[in-house]
């Protein structure tokens, strides 16, 4: 980290992100995360869902390879209790790592992930507390959970194919064209899902997919 | 009407960091006594005509209260003597400084011990302001090594202040050698000056008209108080409030003096220059060796440490951004309600009721009221959470 530093601040809206968040602030660096820490204060609200205003303690730590990494978030106060949506680190389980590097292929910046990533899990934990329900839905228990999310990704309706997709998304683009498509339309997946999965493959490359492949299935 | 009471709100603040003029008088006192004993007919280095120049913010004018009570205000001066490199090695010239450092010290009834530091000697001084005191021994620069940074572009006049300093981690420290480490605290000191100068000539001439002081030459840069000068106090400021918890990591003032120097363009007030300095900064670090180099010897590199520990450099663009996303957001502070907060903790400064008045009686509201300044999110769909234990 030298000079490349300054333009990742730049390219991660950094200072976007502090002046229109005032109460967070970029700690000094001591590794090779940047943290940014502080006060996180916010009004949302969601489609059909009640405004919510609060604010919480927060800790991001954006790892050095962001956004291809994801960040880690803590809330340091403790408000939210160990078994909501959280990793075994006490980290917030923001949503599926899949999802989330989504999300960041689409808005590489930090201030898009507060925005799209970490208020929505605050505004949801503080929906949830008010009005006993998640205002985005939930995901179940570990892999399960993930499959579920993948197979929304992949557009697909139930789960039991998803590793399929997943392989396909691994393999190199003109081989997976030539396999069969797992919906079960039986034509191959150049004729079939070829959209949906030659973009996955773009924005998160087929080593993510491949990945997946080896913790799920 | 927003700008205004923004430049308000900084001057303000930079005056509550400022330090009693009596401090710069005490720091002028200590130069000169060092200077007379060093002078005195039974120095030791008395033969080498000792000449004894003040460095640093108190000569700067760019000054900052300690962060803490109690906490010590950095004193620096350049004894340069005159003799050829080779007439002792650097520890002998070292220690011969040094003895007479210690007689001064003890002849003045200092009651800490003189502290040898890798280049400099540190007196510590202690009446109802802290002070410490690095004094650095030096021997005039060969004229060949003044003819190689002129050929760097450097002034002439800067050039020909640059001094050979002794340092504890030279390799050819104990033996006699001309390879010595060159330095030109004065040329930048000097070229600091020519800098500020122009931007300070009618505070300069008001103090002359006003019978402080006799002739215009006689009236001291931290009497100057530029916008320049007091945009560096506030970015000192706010680097020692960031780096509270370890100091060593942060910027040094060097680096700040000399990026903020450069960037200044000649804004009349507080606001522009400090919004116009954080903003052009980044153009004056170089990507390559020397980084932020002395522009009077460029060879002379401020950030030299940068190399060795990336963190260092890391931590300045973390400082700079988080510099620059304060300033940016000082209108916004004005208009909120917690203008009493914000700059206790941006600059670790309690402004006083009388003082919050002056901007609007809704400045002292309680931070409770703080939410209503929250910018409305709206959330069309979200990552759905994972794995939510009943």
């Amino acid at each position: 980290m030298t000079e490349f530093l300054r333009r990742q601040f730049e390219h991660w809206c950094v200072e976007e992100l502090l002046c229109k968040y005032p109460g967070l602030r970029l700690r000094p660096v001591a590794a090779r995360e940047v943290i940014i820490s502080g006060t996180l204060l916010f009004r949302a609200e969601a489609p059909d869902k009640e405004r919510v205003e609060d604010e919480y303690e927060i800790e991001i730590a954006i790892p050095e390879r962001f956004p291809k990494w994801i960040p880690s978030v803590r809330e340091t106060e403790g408000r939210i209790p160990p078994d909501f949506h959280k990793l075994d680190d006490g980290s917030l389980c923001l949503g599926s790592p899949t999802r989330l590097l989504l999300l960041l292929s689409e808005s590489p910046s930090i201030l898009a992930f507060v925005e799209r990533c970490v208020i929505p899990y605050l505004y949801g934990y503080s929906f949830y507390k008010q009005y006993g329900a998640m205002p985005f839905g939930e995901l179940s228990h570990h892999q399960q959970g993930i499959r579920e999310d993948l197979a929304s990704i992949f557009g697909i309706k139930g789960v039991e194919v998803v590793c399929d997709f997943v392989r396909l998304a691994s393999m190199k683009k003109r081989h997976a064209n030539k396999q069969s498509c797992p919906c079960g339309s039986s034509l191959r997946l150049g004729k079939c899902h070829r959209l949906r999965v030659n973009d996955l493959r773009n924005r998160l490359g087929r080593y993510w997919f491949a990945t997946m492949y080896r913790k799920l299935c | 009407m927003t700008t205004l009471l923004v430049t308000k709100l900084l001057d303000m603040i930079v005056d509550s960091l400022d330090i009693p003029k009596s401090y710069y008088q005490k720091a002028v006192d200590r130069h000169h006594s060092l200077g007379e004993w060093l002078c005195r007919a039974e120095s030791r280095v008395a033969a080498f005509q000792p000449n004894v120049s003040p460095q640093g913010s108190f000569r700067f004018g760019t000054v900052v209260r300690p962060l803490l009570a109690g906490g010590e205000y950095d004193l620096d001066n350049v004894t340069t003597l005159d003799m050829p490199k080779t007439a002792m090695t650097q520890k002998q010239l070292k220690n011969l400084y040094g003895d007479e450092v210690k007689d001064y010290a003890t002849s003045h009834g200092m009651l800490e011990p003189v502290e040898e530091k890798n280049r400099c000697w540190r007196l510590h001084y202690s009446d109802e302001a802290t002070f410490h005191l690095d004094t650095l021994p030096c021997i005039s620069e060969e004229i060949d090594v003044v003819h190689a940074i002129t050929a760097l572009g450097v002034h002439p006049k800067l050039a020909g202040m640059a001094v050979a300093i002794t340092d504890r981690r030279h390799p050819e420290y104990e033996i006699f050698s001309r390879n010595l480490f060159s330095s030109n605290p004065r040329g930048f000191a000097t070229w600091f000056e020519d800098r500020v100068r122009p931007w300070a000539t009618a505070q300069i001439r008001r103090l002359v008209e006003q019978r402080l002081y006799a002739s215009i030459e006689t009236v001291p840069p931290y009497e100057w108080k530029t916008p320049l000068q007091r945009s560096i106090q506030l970015l000192k400021r706010h680097r020692d409030v960031m780096f509270r918890d370890n100091p060593s990591v942060g910027p040094i003032s060097m680096i700040i003096t000399n990026l903020a120097a450069h960037a200044y363009a000649g804004e009349p007030d507080i606001l522009s220059a400090l919004t116009n300095i954080v903003d052009k900064m980044p153009q004056f670090v170089r990507p390559n060796w020397p980084r932020v180099p002395n522009p009077a010897n460029p060879a002379e590199d401020y950030a030299d440490k940068w190399t060795k520990d990336h963190l260092l450099e890391s931590n300045f663009w973390a400082w700079h951004t988080q510099a620059k996303s304060d300033i940016a957001k000082l209108p916004t502070i004005l208009s909120g309600n917690n203008l009493f907060s914000e700059v206790r903790r941006t600059f670790r400064v309690e402004l006083t009721e009388h003082e919050l008045r002056q901007f609007d009686a809704r400045v002292i509201r309680p931070v409770s009221v703080a939410i209503r300044t929250a910018p409305v999110l709206s959330i069309p769909s979200a990552p759905r959470p994972w794995g939510h234990n009943d």
